[in-house]
């Protein structure tokens, strides 16, 4: 065995999975500890265990104390609750004054960006996502929290941090195999559907009829369409209300770009198939050998601006204008997530499920007097380019990561913070809020248990099998903070009918082209980026050869797609 | 595959085909298929043996129907099972979509909970903590089997694959590889029934856990004996017979039960 290999194995047997038990025993809870003790109920650790771990962040923080700190996060329900109660709890816990600041997702990537890359002074940490991994990996600009819980971080890293108990450890550990951020909040891409009128028998009978075959969860693109146009085109209005037989946004906006990186691409079926990521070609378009990103364009290998690309941005452009409700078009991320909540939105294609507790509040009409919901998640249909191995959806964490270039007491401070806000102490809690799982003890839990059938199968989404499928932005993308600016201008570009879908994928991978050329520029090392000639033969062939993009509609019965998740486990 | 068994499957499956297509006579030996997997069913002394292959005998004898093995891959059970020349799969799954249910019914009570764990030599006890942990390390798994995506996808460790559970202990045991991803009960057994098993550590934490079902062929119209033998397998769970059965394998309840 190698020196290096032993020295692991003797991390491995360190100090990063103790149980709550292995903490110091505790004293007795101060009136502050006992108060917020009551706040964070329930919980998968005993009282005991609970107030071992407030103690030992009052104790860990006591060098800092009286100090502030600055974060920052999106605008999501679980923010929010960090923001307006852990950020206080904490502060009043360990005397470290806390500024939780929340903002859009795309000002968050800006302003870590101008932090770590033009030196401007920004925030102690950052709630980012995973989607970075392939940024921070390359830079070198944030920390390593491998090395850092092992080393300056070593005495702040709560011992019954848990790390395995995390569920999207993975999205945050790079190839070289570092972990480079904590996660704190996790959502999925999945359909989303008014299971009360799919299962109507007088709607069943009239879309049989006119369509041919069962109205149910769709499996392809064909039989989503055919679903839209049923509850837009066909019935237009349900109860006495006009109804929509889809929901999306086009608001030129940086959210409008991440929603093609996210699903639309990928879900259509361009990108090789591969995992967690397509390779050689990803779900943005771009290829990598080995890791060294080499192109975006077809001209250069790539699939951006691919025949299945097209297809995506084609159907997406019809769909919104022909289905969706005429205000969606200039709605963003933020606007449009509620809209489906408001009663009148048969089915969407790709919906976050972040935006799961705004759905399941009581009172909307999506859901019953008794609060079980009226919706349902399954996931999303594939595109007529998509094939078996592809990327099956998409999923990310939001997590913590630190600048490496802030100093030692504001990181350490910072570390502290970021733990608090994912201990067991406090995470089944925050997730009974917020809904963005992130703690497999938290989804196996009680209390999830007892909430599942009001969550219209997410529940039964994470405790499969099959959650694992469901993937973030990969290490491929190796400056997100710039290549997703492209996207969102391009893509707008579309909507405001400015351009062909093809005119604007082809501009868009030129772009991409020349910002991997400039990027390869600034990151040296095999994974940096270093275009390949024009007239590269792209191995994808299948996103650029003609395929019947009108196929048949094919559904499934949701109550056989739930029973896969709930015992779809195969070994074999 | 052991010869006389497969001459004598060949020669049961001419016999029942002789009777007519699905119509399997009442008393005639079902014919079940298993992998060589122990401690779930494996061969001893040219003779079937296993915790599973002893709960399908005990408990269909109990219901009247008197079973006959077949050790085979599973890959290859399967398609003899969509040829119609077996009556049962032992120690099989639903598949990743359900997609067996459309040709076999199964008991609901799984025959075994299984998990994966980490084994590591105990003078170098591995505690899994997250896949980085593995970042140089080599990891001894089992071929022809579903790992996690995330574990089979990373680069930064290597996998070494072996042919049976035994194997990958045994490469833990010689050195070759650091770690091995192994089932706990097989791991129980090998700690049980073989020399070198006292210098194992295992790690409490399941990786990856799953559940290995009876499956019943539903072209031979098993649905009764199906239900029968789920209400059989729980009833007989429910009795000391079945401890002492674990206990021959080297194994606890906690080895093949759901995880809390």
């Amino acid at each position: 065995m190698t020196a290096r290999r032993q020295a692991l194995l003797t991390l491995a047997a360190g100090a990063l999975g103790r149980p709550a038990e292995a903490l110091a025993a505790a004293a007795p809870a101060t009136p502050t500890q006992a108060r917020w003790l009551r706040e964070f109920q329930p919980s998968t650790l005993s009282a005991a265990e609970q107030l071992r771990e407030l103690q030992w962040f009052a104790q860990a923080a006591e060098p800092f104390r009286g100090q502030r700190i600055k974060v920052l996060s999106e605008i999501i329900d679980t923010h929010v609750y960090e923001s307006r109660t852990l950020a206080r709890a904490f502060s009043e816990l360990t005397g470290i004054q806390v500024e939780h600041e929340l903002l859009p997702e795309g000002d968050v990537v800006r302003r870590l960006r101008a932090q770590l890359f033009e030196g401007q002074p920004g925030y102690d940490a950052y709630v980012n996502d995973s989607d970075l991994i392939g940024t921070h990996w390359r830079y070198g600009r944030t920390e390593v929290l491998s090395d850092w819980m092992q080393g300056e971080g070593r005495e702040q890293t709560l011992p019954s941090l848990g790390l395995r108990d995390f569920i999207g450890l993975a999205f945050t550990t790079a190839p070289d195999g570092r972990l480079y951020q904590l996660p704190d909040q996790q959502f999925a891409n999945l359909y989303w559907f008014r299971h009360d009128w799919f299962t109507r028998p007088e709607l069943q009978r009239r879309f049989q009829a006119r369509y041919g075959y069962p109205l149910g969860v769709p499996l392809n693109w064909s039989a989503y369409e055919d679903i839209a146009r049923f509850f837009s085109e066909d019935l237009r209005t349900l109860d006495g209300r006009r109804v929509w037989g889809h929901m999306d946004y086009g608001k030129k906006d940086p959210s409008l770009g991440w929603r093609f990186t996210d699903a639309w691409l990928s879900m259509a079926g361009q990108g090789s198939p591969g995992y967690p990521n397509g390779l050689p070609i990803d779900e943005w378009g771009i290829r990598v050998e080995q890791c060294r990103p080499v192109g975006a364009s077809v001209a250069r290998g790539g699939g951006t601006n691919s025949r299945a690309a097209v297809y995506a941005l084609e159907r997406y452009l019809d769909w919104l204008r022909r289905y969706a409700p005429p205000e969606a078009r200039e709605m963003d991320f933020n606007q449009a997530g509620p809209v489906p909540g408001q009663g009148q939105i048969a089915q969407q294609v790709f919906w976050y499920t972040a935006f799961t507790a705004a759905m399941a509040r009581p009172g909307l009409p999506v859901n019953h007097a008794d609060g079980r919901p009226k919706w349902r998640v399954a996931p999303s249909p594939h595109g007529a380019y998509w094939r078996d191995g592809m990327q099956r959806g998409y999923q990310d964490v939001g997590a913590w990561t630190l600048a490496r270039e802030l100093p030692l007491e504001r990181k350490r401070m910072a570390w502290l913070y970021a733990q608090f806000c994912v201990c067991r102490t406090v995470s089944l809690k925050k997730s009974l809020t917020g809904l963005t799982f992130i703690r497999e003890s938290d989804i196996r839990s009680d209390a999830m248990t007892r909430l599942a059938p009001r969550l219209g199968g997410l529940v039964e989404f994470y405790r499969s099998p099959s959650r694992v499928y469901w993937t973030p932005t990969g290490a491929n993308v190796p400056d997100y903070p710039q290549l997703a600016e492209l996207w969102w201008q391009h893509i707008g570009r579309a909507t405001r009918g400015e351009r062909t879908p093809q005119q604007t994928l082809d501009g868009l991978a030129a772009d991409m082209d020349a910002v991997l050329e400039r990027v390869g520029r600034a990151q040296s090392g095999p994974c940096a980026p270093r275009l390949a000639p024009l007239g590269t033969p792209s191995a994808q062939a299948p996103t650029q050869a003609p395929v019947d993009e009108k196929p048949p509609g094919r559904t499934i019965a949701y109550e056989q797609l739930l029973r896969v998740w709930q015992l779809g486990s195969d070994v074999k | 595959m052991n010869r006389p068994l497969l001459a004598r499957r060949h020669a049961l499956v001419a016999t029942l085909a002789g009777l007519g297509g699905g119509a399997w006579c009442a008393d005639a030996p079902l014919l079940l298929a298993g992998e060589s997997l122990p401690p779930f069913t494996f061969e001893r002394e040219r003779a079937p043996a296993g915790l599973h292959w002893e709960l399908c005998e005990r408990l269909m004898q109990g219901l009247g129907r008197p079973v006959r093995w077949v050790q085979m891959p599973w890959r290859r059970a399967l398609l003899d099972m969509e040829a119609g020349q077996l009556d049962g799969i032992i120690g099989t799954t639903r598949g990743h979509l359900n997609e067996r249910e459309a040709q076999m019914l199964f008991a609901n009570e799984p025959l075994s909970h299984v998990s994966t764990h980490f084994v590591s030599l105990s003078s170098r006890p591995f505690r899994f903590d997250g896949l980085f942990m593995l970042r140089g390390m080599r990891v001894a798994v089992l071929g022809g089997y579903a790992h996690s995506p995330d574990f089979m996808a990373a680069g930064y460790f290597q996998r070494q694959t072996a042919s049976s559970h035994r194997q990958c202990l045994r490469m833990l045991l010689a050195g070759r590889v650091d770690v091995a991803l192994v089932d706990l009960a097989a791991t129980r057994y090998f700690i049980h029934a073989e020399q070198g098993g006292e210098r194992l550590f295992v790690d409490p934490h399941p990786v990856g856990r799953g559940q290995l079902l009876l499956g019943l062929s539903r072209s031979a119209r098993h649905q009764e004996l199906a239900t029968q033998f789920d209400a059989a397998l729980r009833a007989f769970k429910r009795g000391p017979a079945y401890a002492a059965l674990l206990k021959r394998y080297g194994l606890q309840r906690a080895d093949v039960e759901a995880l809390a």
